[in-house]
């Protein structure tokens, strides 16, 4: 246990460091003009194109698919949702008294965001209902990941990344982001070949169908969703229904892939999904299934339902990648 | 002649128990039982319990109705009119909160022990209402209800619990097999317990006074009775989530056929309630096939719509 906390500790304290860098160089160069002088930007956005202070110093991250991405850019927030925060990797952000809590989308704070005076909300995503109201504190763009977008999610993913490289002067890092989600999406494209999937969604100890949660993960994938016979839509309107064991095993998909609701509340640390692996092995009715026989389950990182952005994709299809290929 | 009626009642419900263990997502049909050890091997691992979680649940919430509506006096309590149910949930989600890895049967225990202090809430706060009519009684129960499960959704929200919480409350029998729903077998203890009991309640349930009158040591009847409905409530809450109006709509059809006499009527709410909750599965397995709707979710829809009509009725009469 001890070595674990001792990397976690390092981590934290390296990248409290560098964000305290990052933030002083901008400092430096901004304190006197406050974004003013750096002048605008046009980006587009899902309610059409906003002009934003390019490099803004004050940001308020709302949109949780965009943490990592602004992280890697160096960015550190004024304002964030710190419930929707993933357990690990933003302990800096978590502890950070200088960063205030926007609550969570059921509650936002909207006191602490005007509070927090800033120059850009990055909104959308869970926060896309409080629009009209964040749009009153300060500008506010959507640029969040969305299904109904060109191209589907994946590919919102992409031009998210791009525009907030644009936005804060990132291009090349938001390249490298980009490139690193095209080629794990490619690695995972080439290594499925027409197999059968479920694609499930584990919470409260019951595994239910998750194709409207993650369905968006096997689009660009070369695989057949066991129970989209009837048309994709009708699996992602059930979704909250239920899905009896006897009726998965009957229909006895290759692989499964599973999203693991409970794992927060499963183990004390949240890092291994074992939530949804005690079900899956447990599981007497799937003992004959080729998931189970084979072996052939993917269980997504525990925090995915939260983070869902540019990089957690990229994991996932890595991960989809590295089994298929190992299985052959 | 006088138990004809009975035992035709017994053969519908043992044709719709045969209609449940042979319907479902995986191919079960008698033949392949006898010819598919695969076949038979599903048939005990997930039909059987499912049909029998459906037996069990059903004449539990049935039962705790029954013993509510005689405790009270009055026609439209049972644990999901009374709060009893709600605060069974606020405890296995503190459970969850408190100690993640707790066990099924640790779970149970704090559903039960909640749902038995919800139901003692609920009569103390009754006790000090000067009631007017019968109907305000089981708004009382769902205000209370409401504002322990508003703490509930507040916990739930702040832990992240949410949607496990929403996963679960709606449960229904689509997940329970084998290993899952054996704990259901201890609120058929209480069935059994109640026909034991019957005439006790009975008398309990012409009020205090005429109970005490005529000897009965009512406070240990009562005691006995919010025990076991608490047991009930907080097993079925935890196995197979809540099962709306089923305790409610039941004996009051009973009772409008047959009278009050519980050691009587029990067969009958039993064999009801049980109709009702596996017709309710078939509707829910049969229409979105092969995915399903939980049974509690059709059940809720056509309990409202009863217990509507019921209290429509009930303003009819004159002393209302």
């Amino acid at each position: 246990m001890r070595p674990v906390r001792f990397r976690k500790t390092v981590v934290a304290t390296g990248a409290v460091l560098s964000a305290g860098l990052l933030l002083s160089a901008c400092g430096e160069s901004g304190s006197s003009d406050k974004g003013a002088s750096k002048g605008k930007v046009t980006v587009t956005t899902a309610k059409g194109d906003v002009e934003v202070p390019r490099e803004p110093a004050r940001v308020v991250a709302l949109d949780s698919t965009s943490f990592a991405t602004l992280k890697a850019f160096g960015v550190k927030p004024v304002a964030v949702p710190k419930g929707l925060l993933p357990d690990e990797g933003f302990e800096d952000w978590k502890n950070d008294s200088a960063i205030k809590d926007a609550g969570i989308h059921h509650e936002p704070k909207l006191e602490a965001v005007n509070a927090s005076e800033p120059d850009l909300i990055i909104g959308g995503y869970r926060f896309a209902e409080h629009h009209d109201k964040l749009a009153k504190i300060a500008t506010t763009i959507d640029v969040a990941p969305s299904d109904e977008a060109e191209g589907g999610y994946v590919n919102s993913l992409k031009s998210q990344t791009e525009t907030l490289g644009k936005i804060f002067g990132k291009e090349d890092e938001a390249k490298k982001i980009v490139d690193g989600l095209e080629k794990a999406k490619n690695a995972a494209a080439a290594a499925t070949k027409g197999e059968t999937v479920f694609l499930g969604v584990s919470s409260a100890g019951k595994i239910d169908n998750g194709a409207s949660r993650i369905g968006r993960l096997a689009e660009p994938l070369n695989l057949k969703n066991v129970l989209s016979a009837e048309g994709e839509e009708s699996t992602s309107v059930h979704d909250n229904s239920g899905l009896a064991p006897e009726t998965l095993a009957k229909l006895n998909p290759d692989w499964m892939i599973l999203l693991d609701r409970d794992a927060a509340v499963g183990t004390e640390d949240g890092s291994e999904p074992v939530a949804a692996k005690k079900i899956v092995n447990g599981m007497e009715a799937w003992e004959k299934t080729t998931f189970r026989r084979q072996d052939q389950v993917i269980y997504l990182a525990s925090d995915f339902y939260l983070t869902e952005g540019a990089q957690a994709y990229t994991d996932a299809f890595t991960a989809v990648s590295t089994a298929f290929d190992a299985a052959g | 002649m006088r138990r004809l009626p009975l035992a035709s009642a017994a053969l519908g419900v043992l044709a719709l128990v045969i209609a449940s263990l042979f319907i479902g997502g995986y191919d079960i049909g008698p033949r392949s039982l006898f010819t598919d050890p695969d076949a038979r091997e599903m048939f005990l691992i997930s039909r059987v319990p499912r049909t029998l979680a459906l037996i069990l649940a059903a004449a539990a919430m049935a039962v705790s109705g029954v013993i509510m509506q005689m405790l009270v006096q009055n026609r439209f309590v049972e644990p999901t009119t009374t709060g009893t149910s709600e605060w069974a949930a606020l405890g296995v989600l503190l459970l969850t909160v408190l100690t993640p890895g707790a066990s099924l049967l640790v779970k149970m225990g704090a559903a039960s022990l909640f749902a038995f202090a919800g139901a003692l809430v609920f009569l103390v706060v009754l006790s000090r209402i000067a009631l007017k009519s019968q109907v305000i009684v089981p708004i009382v129960g769902i205000m209370l209800g409401a504002l322990v499960s508003s703490v509930t959704v507040y916990i739930a929200s702040s832990t992240q619990l949410l949607q496990m919480l929403a996963t679960w409350r709606s449960g229904g029998f689509s997940s329970v097999v084998r290993g899952s729903y054996e704990p259901l077998w201890a609120v058929g203890a209480i069935v059994v317990g109640l026909y034991v009991a019957a005439d006790r309640f009975t008398i309990a349930g012409l009020g205090r006074d005429t109970a005490v009158s005529l000897g009965l040591p009512y406070r240990r009847i009562l005691f006995t009775g919010l025990t076991m409905v608490a047991l009930a409530t907080g097993v079925t809450t935890v196995v197979v989530g809540f099962i709306p109006f089923l305790g409610l709509i039941v004996p009051n059809l009973v009772s409008m056929a047959r009278g009050d006499d519980i050691r009587r009527n029990l067969p009958w709410v039993v064999l009801a309630s049980v109709a009702l909750m596996i017709v309710c599965d078939l509707v829910g397995r049969l229409v979105v096939f092969p995915m399903e709707i939980p049974a509690t979710l059709v059940l809720g829809a056509v309990g409202a719509v009863m217990f509507v009509a019921m209290i429509l009725r009930q303003r009819g009469k004159a002393h209302v």
